[in-house]
């Protein structure tokens, strides 16, 4: 019963949000406020659409390449932030300061350099990701116990190997949660992105069905990305009790 | 100490500096499009054109407005029902893979069906930045009373204080720089959520105005009203952050 306790905790959830749906479809009507059986069934006639498969390739492309860059300047990046004293007092201020502003103000400035298109998107994702993963990447690296590294010191490892065997696997599951968090911000960065600067993409679908003011479309588009991050999501909190369970002990 | 000190506050500023000059160098120099992006001296001057046209001002004090209003009942709310859910373990544990789906979805395509259901003008975008934020001051609110050590609460029963008194006294004072820190990404998430709304459908604010000069081609007065918007939101930003070490500070000195 206590195994699956967590599964009717999550089933009841579900079932409140529908509740609560359903009285919203209620009160303000079909038109403005579709019911969830009508936006499941858009959902199903959207993923069946021969056009869908291109959206989707064109978000998820976007996507990858994205978290991808934010993955590798946001580890170089923070690595070096981390290890180094003057490069973080250097660098630090200048991501916070990226990290707080609200980079859909730049959409302009994006649009006027990249022009409509997957280079927009990507660097609107990039923009989201890599601050979250550089200091988090940073603050794990600088916050090391200094008696791994004295460890690292004392049985003469290389810097790779030191990197490899001692500061990875400590810092491992706190990069696999920044990367979870950099998982939905960059996924958010490019959809927004889409929805002011792209023609293909599931962010431009919702542009779309926003423009014809089909809430039908919209929400059913939303439904859709809000499941494939909560899979996606699963599947990473997994990984990071796996990253867990291998790091050593703090 | 003083040298370190120092050191941390002229290194960003040398490379800050060194950044601008590269980009006014190169958008002089035209290897950046200038149709493009100006240059930042220019950046400079349209601010300060900015700074002297009413519209402007009225805009964006019409966006502080919202993001004012949107802030402060996202940390409300947000804290309340952090309160309310904290002692449900089970609840919270059910309800984490839908507070990491949260904000990958973009709330702000919410914001036509919005004005259906309220109309248009303030309301709407205001609601957008409250559903931006509350989800941050929710799970600051968790995060910073499952920080308080436990060692305070038995404290507080040893002196019996009741337990209006140590929720009080206790458990906010403790969770307090955890509480300032979730204030501060909600009010950022609530300027993100506000100024994509308005770059959305609104026809007034900030986010408006940038849209406008945009789509009207008048690059100059766009990069202005950018620069203001983005050195008000480090302004603020700056202000919460010397809140936030101001108040741990005090609690380390409380602790010492």
């Amino acid at each position: 019963m206590s195994r699956l306790r967590p599964f009717i905790n999550t089933a009841a959830i579900v079932g409140v949000l529908l509740v609560l749906w359903i009285v919203l479809n209620v009160v303000l009507g079909e038109q403005t406020m579709p019911g969830p059986a009508a936006t499941f069934e858009r959902a199903l006639a959207i993923v069946r659409d021969a056009d869908f498969g291109k959206h989707l390739a064109a978000t998820g492309a976007a996507f990858v390449v994205a978290l991808g860059l934010s993955c590798v300047v946001g580890l170089v990046l923070g690595t070096a932030m981390g290890t180094s004293s003057v490069i973080r007092e250097a660098l630090e201020p200048l991501v916070f300061g990226l990290l707080a502003i609200p980079k859909v103000a730049f959409y302009p400035v994006i649009l006027l350099l990249f022009g409509l298109g997957t280079s927009a998107k990507v660097t609107f994702g990039f923009l989201h990701g890599l601050p979250v993963l550089a200091l988090v990447v940073a603050g794990v690296i600088k916050n090391i116990r200094p008696v791994y590294m004295r460890v690292a010191r004392s049985i003469n490892l290389s810097r790779s190997a030191t990197y490899r065997r001692v500061v990875l696997p400590y810092a491992l599951p706190e990069i696999v949660s920044g990367l979870q968090l950099a998982f939905a911000i960059t996924l958010q960065g490019v959809i927004i992105g889409e929805l002011f600067a792209s023609k293909e993409g599931l962010g431009f679908l919702l542009m779309q069905a926003i423009g014809a003011a089909d809430a039908r479309t919209a929400i059913a588009l939303t439904l859709l990305i809000a499941l494939a991050v909560t899979l996606a999501n699963a599947l990473m909190r997994r990984f990071h009790a796996r990253a867990a369970g291998f790091a050593p002990s703090r | 100490m003083k040298n370190r000190s120092n050191r941390a506050r002229l290194v960003p500023t040398v490379v800050f500096a060194f950044i601008v000059g590269l980009l006014e160098v190169a958008c002089r120099a035209g290897w950046i499009n200038r149709q493009a992006v100006i240059a930042p001296s220019e950046m400079v001057l349209a601010l300060v054109a900015g700074l002297q046209n009413p519209d402007v001002l009225r805009n964006l004090g019409i966006s502080a407005m919202r993001v004012v209003a949107a802030g402060v009942v996202a940390s409300v709310g947000g804290f309340l029902l952090g309160c309310l859910l904290r002692p449900h373990f089970g609840l919270r544990r059910a309800l984490e893979p839908f507070f990491a789906t949260y904000y990958a979805v973009p709330v702000v395509i919410f914001y036509p069906l919005l004005t259906l259901m309220v109309g248009y003008g303030s309301l709407p975008i205001i609601a957008i930045g409250v559903a931006m934020g509350l989800l941050a001051m929710l799970t600051a609110t968790l995060e910073a009373f499952d920080r308080v050590p436990r060692v305070l609460p038995k404290i507080a029963a040893a002196h019996c204080l009741g337990w209006w008194a140590t929720a009080l006294r206790i458990r906010l004072p403790s969770a307090a720089p955890d509480l300032f820190s979730g204030l501060k990404v909600t009010i950022g998430y609530a300027v993100v959520g506000v100024i994509a709304s308005e770059f959305l459908l609104a026809s007034e604010g900030i986010g408006h105005l940038i849209q406008d000069d945009y789509n009207g081609f008048r690059t100059r007065d766009m990069y202005g009203a950018i620069l203001l918007l983005v050195l008000c939101v480090l302004a603020v930003n700056r202000l919460l952050r010397l809140g936030e070490d101001h108040i741990r500070r005090n609690r380390a000195a409380g602790f010492a």
